[in-house]
């Protein structure tokens, strides 16, 4: 599969790092004075710098988790917590420094919000430097802003909402970790029976050698409202470790419909821990769709909790496991009221050694009644080396549920690509053809901008470049 | 891990304490009830278990008393890997009965083997060795009554099926109400052997039932079926695993059970294919039909695939009865109860009919009483 021609992105574009102009960066490693420090320098109130204390003690007395893939290299003294850009906040592009204004550039983002993208939140290193809303969205009601400027604006909202009911500041140690050092992310209100139209997007970048990135979104959508928000990230290439450990908490009012879509390509060397849950409340919905890619070591797991009667959740993803990479994702879905239902649908492929794996949970408590679940996993392995495993775990605790789960592991066979190359494909391209029908579930879901990157970056990933 | 044989058994009582703290599958711990480690002592004095055996003329037979040096030295837990945390500390310190079943090279049985164990008091460990030799064919046909007067009981069964062997192995237990019971089979399967099993069970307090098969040898194919009834009140731990640790290797796995109310079961099943093992095709099924509102069934179906040349999927529900099922019956003129039973039997008879008709008669007789109850 050495055809590479077709190809018309190039990873190297993605991932050259620009020259560090960081104006603060702290020193690796996390005490109290960092965690102080990032808070005054944010000029916090004092319940945020006391939840941020509080997430400090926990994470220095709970153990590094030792069930799934191996994080014994992940040397959590050496990342630094906190980098601040030398560049103020702007909604204005002029404005943007040239040089972060170029690896953004590189990634699209401004022809992405000329045609059809309603705001861009873009993420460079710890703070967000470019931040437009357009102004239909204003006149709606709706907030989309910088995390740090929302606890400013719109203190009592943000204290209802951050790290309380959805993920709580001890939910796990990176959960802690993330707490203690967060900064930046996005925070988004949708009014009441507001429907936004177009989908909101911010694209995450994370530069600084060994920079970490810890950032936060809040999403709040009312009664009846509608959002799609997608969030993508790309990482430039580094040797030292790094690590992700961003939180994303998503409150799903009654009758409200949330697509949340993000496509996560970090760099290959680095961890990303992320953490993503959503509360789901009477008859609404909740639609995740992920592509994973890139880093060494993903555990991911977005988790919809049904809590209101009739709720509903949906999830698509896709992994992709090259050498040296473990994929470790998985959906959980708990089902904490009745008449709830969800559907997922996980995808892998695994490569030259990598291994993927399903790690997923249904979970139906005592007192809901007439939930009904569906687990679908199919993986795809590339060749003789790689692994790829799945764990559904299924807890069905009340007897009207109706809970199905199913697996299939398999390779491409030679009678799917004989039947393609008699019709004059060449192997290469018989092969390509035959992953893209593989991954269509997801891809179908995503914006078209989105499709054709994830398409490439596939492409890319499986001729292994 | 430790050998078997370097088990220190002078100190029962923490065995049994072990035992306890065992947490099985997902979150079940054992809930011995009025437990002490007196009772224990007194409890492991009064095991009273009889096995009884049927072999065809050929079938060499062998008990504790019988059983000769070299044979034990060749065969006895050879298959376990014998883990501290588990129930082994407890069946390797209480290990009273052990029986040695060695079917001879190229010997083809026409009748069936038949063990028949039946333990009417106490606590207490039985061990069961099947060797099949080359080119051999056995049917196996394995009942086990545990009653009332009984506490627990650890059985293990080690399974040798020599190349190009056949056996099919067919397992019912039927435990009283307050009886704990813990079982291991392994099957190691050499080249072009076959191994098929069909168990049911039902009754009992608490039980913990493992199962597992490597394919060693090329060709090799495993068949395991395993239907169970888990009566109200009651926990069940089961867990199944296949090994495809050669070429070419076969196997298929299906577990299906009814869970009464206030039950737990937890079903995991495992397909483990090593690097080494392609062209293997394997399949795992788990499903459980909770009866009771207050039924809690968890399923966990595995797969863990080191290469590509492969064919795997695995499947799982668990689910109520249907009510659409349940309607088509009654607007029969079926009573709500006897559909509902007739519905639950249906569900485990896919398994049911693997097994011998004689057998099968039995079986029925036997679950009429409980759903009857």
């Amino acid at each position: 599969m050495a055809n590479t021609t077709e190809v018309e992105i190039s990873k190297t574009l993605f991932e050259k790092a620009d020259k560090d102009t960081s104006r603060y960066t702290a020193k690796a490693g996390i005490t109290e004075d960092v965690v102080r420090m990032i808070s005054k320098t944010k000029n916090e109130p004092q319940w945020m710098l006391d939840k941020r204390l509080k997430a400090l003690a926990l994470f220095e007395e709970t153990e590094i988790p030792t069930w799934g893939p191996d994080l014994t290299q992940l040397d959590l003294n050496e990342i630094v917590y906190f980098i601040d850009p030398n560049a103020k906040e702007t909604d204005n592009w002029d404005e943007v420094p040239a040089e972060i204004k170029n690896t953004f550039d590189r990634l699209g983002i401004p022809e992405a919000e000329k045609t059809v993208l309603a705001g861009v939140g873009a993420q460079y290193d710890s703070s967000v430097v470019y931040h437009s809303i357009q102004k239909s969205l204003q006149d709606k009601g709706v907030i989309f802003e910088n995390m740090d400027v929302a606890i400013q604006r719109y203190p009592e909202l943000v204290q209802k909402y951050f790290m309380t009911s959805c993920i709580p500041i001890n939910d796990h140690k990176f959960i802690m970790l993330h707490a203690a050092v967060w900064s930046g992310g996005t925070f988004i209100y949708v009014p009441k029976n507001v429907k936004v139209d177009l989908p909101l997007q911010a694209y995450f970048r994370m530069n600084a050698q060994k920079g970490g990135q810890f950032e936060h979104t809040l999403i709040i959508l009312d009664e009846g409202a509608e959002l799609h928000y997608i969030e993508g990230c790309s990482s430039p290439r580094y040797a030292q470790s790094s690590l992700h450990a961003g939180c994303v908490e998503v409150h799903v009012m009654k009758d409200a419909i949330m697509r949340y879509t993000s496509i996560e390509n970090w760099s290959r060397n680095v961890y990303n821990l992320n953490t993503k849950r959503a509360l789901v409340h009477e008859d609404a919905k909740m639609i995740w769709t992920n592509g994973n890619m890139g880093s060494t070591r993903t555990m991911l797991y977005p988790c919809s909790v049904l809590v209101g009667r009739g709720a509903k959740t949906e999830s698509i993803g896709i992994a992709f496991a090259g050498k040296g990479q473990n994929q470790d994702t998985g959906t959980k879905v708990i089902h904490a009221a009745s008449d709830t239902s969800s559907f997922i649908q996980s995808k892998s492929i695994s490569k030259d050694g990598g291994i993927s794996s399903y790690r997923g949970l249904v979970k139906i408590i005592p007192s809901a009644r007439n939930c009904k679940s569906r687990v679908q996993c199919d993986a795809l392995m590339m060749d003789g080396v790689s692994v790829s495993n799945t764990y559904p775990f299924m807890k069905i605790d009340n007897a009207t549920a109706q809970v199905s789960h199913e697996a299939t592991v398999g390779k491409i066979t030679d009678d799917q690509i004989f039947y393609l190359m008699s019709r004059g494909l060449n192997e290469a391209e018989a092969t390509k053809l035959i992953i893209s029908g593989f991954i269509e579930p997801i891809v179908k879901a995503l914006p078209l901008e989105y499709a054709v990157e994830l398409n490439k970056l596939i492409e890319l990933e499986v001729e292994g470049l | 891990m430790i050998q078997a044989s370097s088990i220190v058994l002078s100190e029962p009582e923490r065995s049994w304490e072990k035992l306890r703290q065992v947490k099985y599958g997902l979150g079940i711990y054992p809930s011995f009830k009025d437990f002490s480690a007196e009772k224990f002592l007194e409890l492991r004095n009064e095991f009273s278990c009889e096995v009884i055996a049927d072999v065809p003329t050929g079938v060499k037979y062998y008990t504790e008393e019988t059983l000769p040096a070299e044979l034990k030295k060749k065969y006895f837990s050879k298959l376990v890997t014998v883990d501290g945390k588990s129930v082994f500390p407890f069946h390797y310190e209480s290990i009273r009965k052990m029986r040695l079943v060695v079917i001879p090279e190229n010997m083809r049985c026409t009748v069936p083997i038949r063990l028949t164990t039946s333990q009417e008091q106490g606590a207490g460990a039985v061990q069961y060795i099947i060797v099949a030799g080359k080119n051999s064919k056995a049917r196996i046909i394995d009942l086990l009554e545990i009653k009332n007067g009984a506490y627990a009981l650890s059985t293990v069964h080690e399974m040798y099926v020599d190349e190009s062997a056949e056996v099919e192995y067919y397992q019912v237990k039927q435990m009283d109400e307050k009886v704990h019971h813990f079982n291991t089979t392994i099957c190691a399967v050499d080249e072009k052997a076959k191994v098929a099993t069909v168990e049911f069970f039902m009754g009992g307090s608490f039980m913990q039932h493992s199962y597992k098969t490597a394919l060693e040898g090329r060709l090799a194919e495993n068949n395991y079926a395993c239907a169970f009834l888990a009566p109200p009140q009651t926990e069940y731990d089961l867990f199944t695993e296949a090994v495809h640790a050669n070429s070419d290797t076969k196997s298929m796995m299906v577990v299906k059970g009814l869970v009464a109310d206030h039950t737990k079961v937890i079903s995991r099943s495992n397909i483990k294919i090593k690097r080494e093992a392609v062209g293997t095709q394997s399949q795992e099924r788990a499903d459980l039909l909770l009866l009771g509102e207050s039924a809690q069934g968890e399923a966990v179906p595995m797969l863990e695939v080191e290469n590509n040349e492969v064919q795997c999927s695995h499947g799982s529900t668990v689910s109520k009865i249907s009510d659409e099922n349940l309607f088509y019956l009654q607007s029969r003129g079926i009573s709500t109860e006897a559909a509902q039973e007739m519905l639950s039997v249906a569900f485990i008879n896919k398994v049911i009919d693997l097994f011998p008709e004689e057998i099968q008669v039995e079986i029925n007789e036997k679950m009429e009483k409980y759903i009857l109850k």
